[in-house]
């Protein structure tokens, strides 16, 4: 990645945290609130 | 399709099979995004920092495309009073605000070493970062209000009070004199395009992120919706 590795890097590492995030976060919100509306 | 899907119903349903396939069509995007972004050679002027583009510019895209989305359902809020699009408007918004936070995030990674600055209030970061501040307004003021039909219709209004901002947004590189490069995809001028080896990967991670955000974003409305039923559930229960 020759020079500029120390900005690709992260830059990359910034988009898997941030996609990692929006995919827990929405499954996660997904299964509770399913769980809790289907709770009769 | 709009009137079709806003029956709650019809929309759980039709959703329940169109989030999983767009999230599959994502990653099979992305994996094609990647494997030709890494194999594209070194630009002869960015080097590798090239790369940074085929993450960079789809996020603000899709921060523009995601706000876009918001607008349009708050007007449907505000309009039609429909729940379901006051539901897509909620759910839109993290979404939008977390690709505009990565383009602002991989753009200053890219301008330290090609502009030697982390950040410039030039005015296509400056409206960029204005897009950032409006989606995070958004969902402040509808957490600040108790009454969540009145919560949702002030920050519908200031959602409509955003949209202003997005032709800022995309012409900004047109309407003044920026640091920030030209369109080099849509309405590039002559000279300026990308060569296929740049623009076939950047293209595919934009339908990637695209479907992505497709994905995501009907996930996040059915919680919604189920988050409401598990609420007039409680309540019902709670009057006995």
């Amino acid at each position: 990645m020759s020079k500029y590795g120390a900005y690709v890097w992260p830059a990359y590492a910034a988009v898997a945290a941030v996609f990692a995030w929006m995919i827990f976060d929405s499954l996660a919100r997904a299964r509770r609130w399913k769980r809790k509306a289907e709770d009769k | 399709m709009l009137a079709f899907l806003a029956n709650p119903d019809r929309f759980m349903a039709f959703s329940r099979w169109a989030a999983p396939i767009l999230g599959v069509v994502a990653a099979l995007l992305l994996l094609a995004g990647l494997a030709l972004g890494f194999a594209a050679p070194e630009d002869y002027q960015q080097g590798d920092t090239v790369r940074i583009m085929f993450i960079h510019v789809p996020a603000a895209w899709l921060g523009m495309f995601a706000y876009l989305c918001l607008g349009i359902a708050s007007f449907l809020t505000l309009v039609f009073r429909h729940a379901l699009a006051d539901a897509a408007a909620k759910s839109a918004a993290p979404l939008g605000a977390a690709f505009t936070g990565l383009a602002l995030i991989t753009g200053s990674l890219w301008g330290r070493p090609m502009w030697g600055t982390w950040w410039v209030w030039d005015a296509r970061l400056t409206s960029v970062l204005v897009l950032f501040l409006f989606y995070l307004g958004y969902m402040a003021l509808r957490a600040a209000i108790d009454d969540e039909v009145k919560g949702g219709r002030a920050a519908a209004i200031l959602a409509l009070v955003g949209v202003i901002n997005l032709p800022v947004v995309h012409f900004s590189v047109q309407w003044w004199n920026s640091l920030h490069q030209g369109s080099s995809v849509f309405g590039a001028k002559a000279g300026d395009e990308l060569p296929a080896v740049y623009l076939q990967p950047l293209l595919l991670m934009g339908l990637g992120y695209l479907a992505l955000f497709g994905s995501l974003w009907l996930v996040r409305i059915r919680s919604e919706v189920w988050r409401r039923r598990a609420n007039a559930l409680a309540l019902k229960r709670a009057e006995g």
